[in-house]
């Protein structure tokens, strides 16, 4: 088990756990929300950088031949930052607590309102497909961390290389 | 070094989609006359009082935790998204096996 996928587990979790938090202002609360949803687009980043090899490894191959699921996979990926995008940037448009908070008012136009709502439920579809395709990635790493999996494993690979 | 490069790249292309969508919108908006709220020399302003949202949406700056009625619709629904993908990609393997086999 290396510490990337231990690292890209707990970061995920974590920002799993903050989006569906912040997909219900009613549960958390109008301040919850929005510094929690800033907080998590840092985190986003840091789930790319973690990803950058594949991303650029795709970026280069991405008219090969063959990679079908590959492909699919990258282009969700596209769907969902370009999505995340326009939630964050609505969501700073139409924002009453994080950016008054830091002495920024922005003019109010109620498409930001709608596009917000409708790319926030855009993105349950798109979030349900990328866990979806990493289902198996989830699963196993999960069971590696948590139930001791992967010690079992990196005994085998030791061996294996001895 | 190359951590800050990779950011600065992530950022830019947010940016760039970013800037993309506020002129589409800019455009939408000025072509179809909607949305904003204007004083006398046409400056964008926020509405008086600030009450901006929807009427059901009323309560969002209480928080408190209540019932988490959207988290559970939001887990529904990628549970659903989900299951579909699975169920299709399901199909294309046995498909697949099915026109391997003699």
């Amino acid at each position: 088990m290396s510490n990337t996928n231990r690292t890209k587990l707990f970061l995920d979790i974590a920002l799993f756990a903050a989006f569906l938090i912040t997909m219900d202002p009613h549960f958390s609360g109008l301040a919850i929300h929005e510094w929690l949803s800033l907080a998590a687009a840092a985190t986003v980043i840091a789930h790319l950088l973690l990803s950058w090899s594949w991303i650029v490894e795709m970026t280069k191959r991405i008219f090969g031949k063959g990679l079908n699921g590959a492909r699919i996979n990258y282009i969700l990926n596209w769907l969902l930052f370009i999505d995340g995008v326009l939630i964050m940037l609505s969501g700073i448009m139409i924002s009453e607590a994080a950016l008054p908070a830091m002495g920024i008012t922005l003019p109010m136009n109620f498409a930001w309102r709608r596009l917000h709502d409708m790319s926030a439920n855009l993105s349950l579809i798109i979030m349900g497909l990328h866990i979806a395709m990493h289902w198996n990635w989830i699963v196993t790493t999960f069971k590696r961390v948590f139930f001791g999996g992967g010690k079992q494993q990196s005994g085998a690979m030791a061996k294996q290389e001895a | 070094m190359a951590a800050l490069f990779r950011i600065l790249v992530i950022l830019v292309v947010a940016v760039l989609i970013g800037g993309l969508m506020y002129a589409g919108v800019g455009a939408s908006d000025s072509s179809a006359g909607l949305g904003g709220f204007e004083d006398e020399e046409g400056r964008p302003q926020r509405p008086e009082g600030g009450d901006f949202r929807p009427e059901h949406d009323e309560g969002r700056e209480g928080g408190g935790f209540g019932f988490p009625g959207s988290v559970i619709k939001a887990l529904v629904l990628m549970s659903i998204a989900g299951g579909v993908y699975s169920a299709m990609a399901w199909a294309g393997k046995k498909s697949a096996r099915k026109t391997s086999m003699p």
